[in-house]
């Protein structure tokens, strides 16, 4: 049992980070038909702004998150304007602007190796805090900062896409650009908004991932593929299905470590990845349509 | 630069780019003549080097390993592709590089069979020796020769022969049943071409000769490592293919001599920067070479644009 309950611990935490992810991957997939392999790339970016701003610069790290937030949403806003749309409109295949997407993934992580080098490093939290809530569960620290800043970013997220107009519209383009479009949703100003959305997501999760793990200019790249196996479990182009994709995705790896080496629980998102796209490729919580 | 310093290591650069050129060839039967976006061709040129590795050191000889490597690699295309070619091109390639993943975390953690990230070592006396025999009989004829000529020579002769190969296929009628595959999936059921099998046969064939490539990869480095074999590979390999141009031949050797040249040519230029910086700017410079070639040209240098069918 208490194995059950520390594993499940861990699969929240490294979950949450896989859905804030997710969310914004799976909206760009859907809206723009945009695979984006540079998403990982930018979840990268927005550690290491957090790492310069909160030990570079010895700021607090609230100020550290707000900052890798505004700079990979302005990112993601610069890319929209100057490479995806013009892209677009040329009219270009979704293997191209995928294949564009890995050159400028190849771009990112190399200035980011470039300004930073390749050591490990991580933010001023304290990494060996922890608590027993009960018997020998334990829980640390850094999984309660990720697990409630994430928490309430996506419980935020949530009610955004459920109640507001904006999100609404994010999500009726994603469903079908061109029936949205004819019934007066602005979809350019919507794509913009879906760019902000994915890229602060990205941001937040990148720090995340760096309080969590540890940050080197690889850290969002190998998060990237369990990243789309949550995109996929959840069914491409839905935000919620991304959002409990990543959850779902975060338990079954932990999970798994209670039967298999831990060292494998890559590999079980993978699998779970192939699986769904070969029996389910709608995602378990998408319908058919969405496809 | 020492010139005999200077030989041995574009002597380095040039079988590396032949290696790649192998990969490629392979890559392109698939992604160019098929229309199959495969982003885990690493894991088949990972298979044909394990194999090789694991055979040799368990005493098999050479004539029989290499086969076995790339008949290994071969048929686990087939494997991949029999659930996998289905699916629609996008999930097609994010199931590949899974795959690949996939394999590449289980030989990191098999440690017992593949040495993990130890390594797996051992597996080069017997080229060693091959090698040493050929030294020495050039020596006979009054030739020395530098002791990374002779993979040299192989390795681009195989490449040589790998692209004859192709072209003798196409023009034969089952290239020709593949680009229709690649043009019009549909029309080509409609006259009665079998798609999936086509698709079966293609991704066999390219992952042979990834499997080939496997071979001589571990020839070059002598011990193989799983990190050798990360999605990275394969992506670079997709940088050779655009920069030559999907669907030409030619433009596989030429764009792995260009990208090879990027990516460990540069090393003898004397740039004020440190070393991790400089390889960061090589792939920096790779990075925007993808990109401006699928804004501008999207169909490379070779490649042909009413051959180019990258909306999936």
């Amino acid at each position: 049992m208490t194995e059950f309950l520390n594993t499940t611990i861990n699969g929240l935490s490294s979950g949450a980070i896989y859905a804030l992810g997710a969310i914004g991957l799976s909206l760009v997939y859907g809206i723009l038909k945009l695979v984006n392999f540079a998403h990982g790339d930018f979840m990268t970016l927005g550690g290491y702004v957090a790492f310069a701003v909160n030990v570079s610069a010895g700021l607090p790290l609230i100020v550290a998150i707000l900052a890798a937030l505004v700079t990979v949403a302005v990112l993601g806003l610069a890319l929209e304007l100057a490479v995806w749309a013009p892209m677009r409109r040329k009219g270009a295949g979704v293997m191209q602007l995928l294949l564009l997407s890995i050159g400028l993934a190849f771009v990112l992580r190399n200035l980011i190796l470039f300004q930073w080098s390749g050591s490990t490093r991580s933010l001023d939290v304290d990494q060996f805090q922890s608590w027993n809530p009960f018997g020998d569960v334990v829980i640390t620290r850094i999984q309660v900062i990720v697990m409630v800043t994430a928490g309430v970013v996506l419980i935020a997220v949530a009610l955004m896409l459920r109640t507001t107009l904006v999100g609404k519209s994010m999500r009726a383009l994603s469903d079908s650009f061109d029936l949205a479009e004819v019934s007066g949703v602005n979809t350019r100003r919507i794509v913009l908004y879906t760019w902000v959305l994915a890229g602060s997501l990205a941001g937040l999760a990148g720090v995340l991932a760096a309080i969590y793990t540890t940050l080197t200019p690889n850290t969002g790249w190998f998060l990237l593929l369990s990243i789309f196996a949550a995109v996929v479990l959840g069914g491409i182009g839905n935000a919620y299905g991304a959002l409990l994709g990543g959850i779902v995705l975060g338990l079954t790896q932990e999970w798994s470590t209670m039967f298999i080496r831990p060292t494998y629980k890559e590999a079980i998102g993978f699998l779970v990845l192939i699986l769904v796209l070969l029996i389910r490729p709608q995602g378990i919580f998408g319908q058919a349509r969405t496809l | 630069m020492d010139p005999l310093l200077a030989f041995g290591f574009w002597a380095f650069v040039l079988t590396f780019a032949g290696i790649y050129a192998i990969f490629v060839l392979g890559l392109q039967v698939e992604v160019g003549d098929t229309g199959l976006i495969n982003f885990g061709h690493v894991a088949f040129m990972a298979i044909g080097a394990y194999t090789l590795g694991l055979g040799l050191t368990n005493g098999w000889p050479m004539w029989l390993a290499i086969p076995a490597a790339i008949l290994a690699a071969a048929a686990a295309g087939l494997l991949l592709g029999i659930p996998t070619l289905r699916l629609r091109a996008d999930y097609f390639a994010i199931t590949t590089i899974a795959a690949g993943e996939i394999l590449r975390i289980t030989i990191q953690n098999e440690q017992g069979t593949t040495g993990g990230t130890q390594g797996l070592r051992g597996a080069s006396g017997p080229w060693r020796e091959f090698n040493n025999d050929v030294l020495d009989t050039f020596q006979g004829w009054g030739i020395d020769l530098d002791r990374r000529v002779p993979l040299l020579v192989i390795v681009w002769v195989t490449a040589l022969l790998v692209g004859l190969l192709l072209v003798y296929l196409g023009r034969t009628p089952w290239r020709r049943a593949l680009r229709a595959v690649r043009e019009n999936e549909e029309a080509a059921a409609a006259s009665g071409i079998p798609v999936l099998s086509y698709k079966l046969q293609s991704l066999a064939l390219g992952s042979a000769i990834a499997g080939l490539a496997g071979v001589f990869y571990i020839l070059f480095s002598t011990t193989l490592f799983p990190e050798n074999f990360e999605p990275i590979f394969t992506f670079v390999g997709f940088a050779i293919l655009i920069l030559g141009g999907i669907g030409s031949y030619f433009g596989v050797v030429l764009g792995s001599i260009v990208i090879s040249f990027i990516v460990s040519g540069t090393r003898f230029l004397d740039f004020p920067l440190d070393a991790d910086k400089v390889a960061a700017l090589r792939f920096v410079a790779i990075g925007l070479l993808i990109m401006g070639l699928m804004a501008f040209r999207p169909q490379g240098i070779f490649g042909k644009k009413e051959e180019l069918h990258l909306d999936a």
